[in-house]
């Protein structure tokens, strides 16, 4: 507007200095210099009248503009007030919550990782049992009880060849009663030759007349020894015979034993051996299932590890809550500043800045501004962040 | 000794109890009078004497001297001994042509030396016995059973014993 008007007014300057140099230098000329003179001064009369005319209408619309402004201004300071309103009291509040279920999740994580770390030293300790153990049990028992089997079994080796030693003596006992039949034998020759010899005295003694008398009596009672010794040697040949089956039956039902022991103990070690095999396999299968389930075990020991490591986030999650935190309160305490001193203005692009460098984690830069790929690569090159 | 005949054991002393040696021949018991016995002995190796009679069992060497031994169970019922354990060979004394001799007899089994009285003796049976009524001296009687008393010189006939096979055979193509 000032440059208009400026305009408005060098513009006749010039025109009446033009006018008035071409009067001075064209004498001839003056009437027409006057009249051109005055129709450039009615022109420009006009045209001021016309931006007279503008300049008050613009003023009018000025001031219903400025009215405007003012109810707008009102409308804005009473938005403002809610604004304020909503900081001071809805936004303590959310701190509350937030705060609270920062507690509870930290509570709650802390709780978990506890428990997880009990789990991950009863895997650990599980793992030293089983595996101590596998080492005193890996074969040095079973070969211990085998020792033992083969031990005992031995032993009724031992056993077997003292029953055969028996059988044997029993056997040469056999040899004796052959011997005893002969004595027998041999006394019922006796007997038999006596009784004769008692006959042949008996006969001679009768021819001796009255004078073999008493020798007839000797010859008599000779021959009742003779008959005598015929029966025992009879008997004795009848106990012998006895004793010779029975001897016999021993000797039969003891080669059966023998044999049949032998039979036993060739399948008892056969048993054995088999029996200790198939213990040895089971206990090999036992032994590869143990280091199958502890390498299971160890692998379950990682992922609890490896939760309990993931389980850290609640830090993250805690240190970003506390940055919000923080930046609500300075935010809170900029408005409140702001609403006392309305000349105060708040610096949202100060708040921001202060915020990005109290970040502490990645995720924080992250969202801060996610279309900012700069900052990933940044803390990707910073390397990775140790969580302890 | 001498003065003792065979056969005759009780002709001397008649009315009293004497002795007999009882033997079994056949499952029958059998006794002589214990004055014929000479001796008993065992069966030892016998020589089988060609050419004789089947009852004659053989000879035998009794202390230098030759015996012949009659087979009883033979001469008394023609059927020849099987030797057992308890045979044994009785050796009696024969009057041989006014000559006593010894002979051997062979009986199956001795059993024992009996007194036997006179009273229980009684005259053989003319039938009834197993064997020869010839060879029979006399029944005598023991408890509840019969013993044959044997007539010796009748089994020791030399007369039957001394003919050969080959006489005996003609004796009988000339029967024949």
């Amino acid at each position: 507007m000032d440059g208009e008007l400026k305009v408005y007014l060098v513009t006749p300057f010039i025109i009446a200095v033009l006018l008035g140099a071409g009067a001075v230098f064209f004498d001839a000329y003056i009437p027409y210099f006057a009249v051109l003179w005055a129709v450039a001064g009615a022109v420009i009369g006009l045209m001021f009248y016309n931006k007279l005319k503008q300049i008050s209408t613009r003023n009018r619309e000025i001031e219903i503009e400025l009215k405007e402004l003012q109810q707008q201004s009102q409308v804005n300071s009473r938005v403002e007030d809610q604004h304020r309103q909503v900081w001071e009291q809805i936004v303590p509040v959310w701190q509350r919550h937030l705060i609270s279920s920062r507690d509870l999740s930290e509570g709650a994580i802390n709780e978990l990782s506890a428990r997880f770390s009990h789990l991950v030293t009863l895997i650990v300790d599980t793992r030293n049992v089983a595996l101590a153990h596998q080492q005193t049990d890996n074969g040095e028992g079973f070969a211990h009880d085998k020792k033992m089997l083969t031990t005992f079994f031995n032993r009724l080796k031992d056993y077997d060849a003292a029953t055969d030693k028996l059988f044997d003596k029993i056997e040469s006992l056999q040899g004796f009663t052959n011997d005893l039949d002969q004595m027998a034998l041999a006394v019922a020759n006796i007997a038999e030759q006596t009784n004769m010899l008692a006959l042949n005295a008996a006969i001679e003694a009768a021819r001796a007349g009255d004078a073999g008398r008493g020798f007839a009596v000797v010859a008599q009672e000779v021959r009742e020894l003779s008959s005598q010794s015929g029966g025992t040697g009879e008997q004795i040949a009848h106990k012998v015979s006895e004793v010779k089956a029975v001897m016999g039956n021993i000797l039969e039902s003891a080669n059966k034993a023998r044999d049949q022991e032998d039979e036993t103990l060739d399948q008892g070690e056969s048993y054995i051996n088999e029996v200790i095999e198939h213990l040895e396999n089971l206990a090999r299968e036992l032994i590869t299932e143990g280091e199958s389930l502890l390498q299971v075990n160890q692998q379950i020991q990682q992922q609890i590890e490896q939760v309990l490591v993931e389980l850290q986030f609640q830090d993250r999650v805690s240190q970003i809550l506390s940055q919000v935190l923080t930046s609500m309160d300075s935010l809170s305490v900029q408005l409140r500043q702001a609403s006392e001193d309305h000349s105060m203005t708040i610096d949202v692009n100060g708040v921001l800045a202060q915020m990005k460098t109290n970040y502490t984690t990645v995720e924080e830069h992250r969202q801060h501004n996610p279309k900012d790929t700069q900052v990933d690569n940044e803390s990707a090159a910073g390397g990775s962040i140790n969580f302890f | 000794m001498g003065n003792i005949v065979a056969g005759q054991p009780g002709s001397v002393e008649s009315e009293e109890t004497l002795q007999y040696l009882t033997f079994t021949v056949l499952g029958e018991l059998m006794a002589i009078g214990i004055l014929d016995v000479k001796e008993i002995i065992e069966v030892g190796s016998m020589t089988r004497i060609p050419m004789t009679l089947d009852c004659i069992r053989g000879v035998i060497n009794l202390r230098g001297n030759v015996v012949p031994v009659i087979d009883l169970r033979s001469r008394l019922a023609d059927q020849p001994s099987v030797l057992s354990k308890r045979s044994c060979i009785v050796l009696v004394q024969v009057k041989v042509e006014e000559e006593y001799q010894t002979m051997g007899m062979l009986v199956d089994m001795v059993n024992e030396i009996l007194e036997i009285p006179e009273t229980d003796l009684q005259k053989a049976p003319d039938f009834g016995t197993d064997i020869d009524n010839e060879f029979i001296d006399k029944m005598a009687r023991y408890h509840d059973e019969f013993i044959i008393l044997l007539n010796i010189a009748r089994v020791f006939s030399i007369d039957d014993l001394s003919a050969t096979k080959v006489q005996q055979h003609l004796a009988l193509d000339n029967l024949s």
